[in-house]
């Protein structure tokens, strides 16, 4: 049966002194790979191992080998942030019941006095046990999970998506004939292992026999010196989230990098706005453009659109048509299509669609339908809860969320989990959190009748939510505006953000 | 005013830290929120400018630099090679 493991192995059969994978401080070709993920795999089945592993380590080489190594070890990968909160962790396990943490010496100090117990990366890796490694590989199809990855839940618990092998083999396939990577691709990765965008980067490179490059984080931080970093690694092929491309657009670090090497430019997780798209298209016209859209539920991305011509400021860009091994529907609240330029919510089906939540039945059901297009086929289909319409051109477009869900920087988050979080700050009764989009931040409104500055809510709230969904702005009410039947007023705070409101 | 004193100086005037308890030479600056990526350009034209030195993607792979103290040593050593 065909897994990812079999993807690795192919791949080191067929390359296996190519560089796969390279870092700040070393590199690792196919084979290497291969027989640290059989040596990590060997040591998960000595500890008896059977559930998923967390594998709470920084983007490295060392990450790529546990998540194989799960999975030579028959079961499946959970990435985590190194720098998660351990509120956060604790959620995750309490769901997940791991079969171990994986993680390095430096991080073991953080699980101290949580109940969770961490195993070594460096412990597991000794000798390979090739026949164990093939029992426990021999029995996993390709509807089993590959990865689970934690996303924001609007109650406070993150939800656990069940990727299975399939939807990411597919999805390898469709990066690779789309965007014509070879053994010539550099890929220079940008996002985190922890949020899906990553796979395109990871399978889609090692279905090829490419090279991918763990760019440092830090250099993400300064963004006028990236250009540089991408010339100076002749890298061919680059998913980053817009937030990033708009920064090196601003920054000017185009001018004096024409970039021949690279070919694709690719970008997912929130809007791409034309201003910035168009400085990169004037700045690199030799390079193709594709603006992806997919929430973590489908495998990473379930529809693209290759820009093909120039974008006015005020025009949308389309998130166009549904990747080959997928369909893309919009639906009306009674489960018809919607018609042509008809707004409705748009509906994935296909290869990629997750295996539900993890541990969550009832939401999995809610999310997680049967297809009403094909009521007598076992076809499953996932509502994204975005609202999307199909144009003239028969493009779809992205026209926002229907709940409070966001999308800040290209990391996706539920408002609510901040509002849970934030009433853990002491001396705080009710909270708010709405995103001012015009600020590109986050405002917290908070219930409370003491004096709070924004570093110190954050000091709390850094130990329950990532740092991503810190809020940027604090408003202090002594209580909140409510509706008539006593929920907080939303519509009222959200309008006082285009007001002028003293920040705190 | 030495190599630090300065980018303080300019740090806190530019971001308009004004006297915040919480900033120092050896906050991170990112982390904590008193600069944001764009805010990181700023830092960087701002160097290469007033100190004449050229920072190159190796140096902020190699050498951290979220701290005012980082970026000091940063210039220092980018001074002395000139």
């Amino acid at each position: 049966m065909n897994t990812a493991i079999r993807l690795l192995e192919q791949a080191a059969a067929r390359w296996p002194d190519k560089i796969a994978v390279e870092e700040e401080t070393g590199s690792i070709t196919y084979g290497a790979l291969l027989r640290r993920a059989q040596a990590i795999g060997t040591g998960l089945l000595a500890q008896g191992v059977s559930g998923p592993v967390i594998v709470y380590l920084p983007k490295s080489i060392d990450a790529l080998a546990a998540f194989f190594g799960a999975l030579c070890a028959g079961t499946a990968y959970v990435p985590v942030d190194a720098h998660i909160p351990m509120a956060r962790l604790g959620k995750i396990a309490e769901n997940l019941r791991p079969g171990c943490i994986v993680t390095h010496e430096d991080l073991l100090p953080n699980l101290e006095g949580t109940g969770l117990t961490g195993t070594l990366l460096s412990g597991l890796e000794g000798a390979i046990d090739g026949d164990a490694v093939a029992r426990a590989t021999a029995g996993v199809i390709d509807t089993d999970p590959i990865y689970i990855m934690y996303t924001s839940g609007s109650t406070g618990t993150p939800k656990g998506v069940t990727i299975p092998h399939r939807g990411i083999l597919d999805y390898a396939d469709w990066v690779v004939d789309t965007f014509g990577f070879d053994e010539t691709t550099v890929m220079a990765n940008q996002a985190p292992f922890y949020f899906d965008n990553s796979t395109f980067d990871i399978y889609g490179t090692l279905r090829c026999g490419g090279k991918l490059l763990l760019t440092p984080e830090t250099l993400f931080l300064f963004p006028l010196k990236l250009p540089e970093y991408l010339e100076a690694n002749e890298v061919t092929s680059i998913f980053w989230v817009p937030t990033v491309m708009m920064n090196v657009a601003n920054a000017g670090a185009l001018e004096g990098h024409p970039l021949p090497k690279l070919k694709n430019v690719a970008f997912c997780g929130e809007v791409m706005p034309n201003k910035q798209l168009n400085i990169w298209r004037r700045a690199l016209p030799h390079c193709a453009y594709a603006n992806l859209y997919g929430p973590t539920e489908i495998t990473d991305v379930c529809c693209y659109y290759k820009v093909d011509r120039a974008f006015a400021d005020h025009e949308s860009l389309p998130i166009g048509r549904a990747c080959e091994n997928m369909r893309a529907m919009v639906l009306m609240e009674e489960g018809r299509e919607a018609a042509v330029e008809e707004t409705g919510e748009l509906c994935i089906a296909g290869s990629g669609v997750a295996l539900g939540y993890w541990n969550a039945p009832e939401l999995t059901a809610r999310a997680f339908v049967q297809d009403p297009l094909r009521p007598h086929t076992a076809s499953r289909m996932y509502r994204t809860g975005d609202l999307a319409k199909v144009g003239q051109d028969g493009l779809l477009y992205f026209l926002g969320r229907r709940d409070s869900q966001i999308k800040l920087k290209g990391n996706r988050i539920e408002l609510g989990e901040i509002e849970t979080a934030a009433v853990c700050i002491p001396g705080v009764a009710n909270a708010c959190a709405l995103l001012d989009e015009a600020a590109g931040q986050i405002v917290l409104f908070a219930e409370s009748g003491e004096k709070l500055t924004l570093r110190q809510a954050n000091k709390v709230l850094k130990q329950y939510i990532p740092a991503y969904m810190l809020p940027g702005r604090l408003v202090v009410m002594e209580r909140l505006p409510h509706t008539a039947n006593d929920k907080i007023d939303r519509v009222r705070l959200r309008a006082s953000l285009t007001e002028e409101v003293a920040p705190c | 005013m030495n190599v630090l004193e300065q980018i303080e100086g300019y740090v806190q005037e530019h971001f308009e830290i004004g006297d915040d308890p919480d900033f120092n030479e050896d906050v991170n600056l990112f982390d904590e929120g008193f600069v944001d990526s764009l805010g990181a350009t700023e830092i960087v034209f701002f160097i290469e400018d007033h100190f004449g030195i050229q920072i190159t993607q190796k140096d902020i792979i190699l050498y951290p630099m979220n701290t005012i103290r980082e970026i000091a040593q940063v210039v220092e050593r980018k001074m002395a090679e000139k």
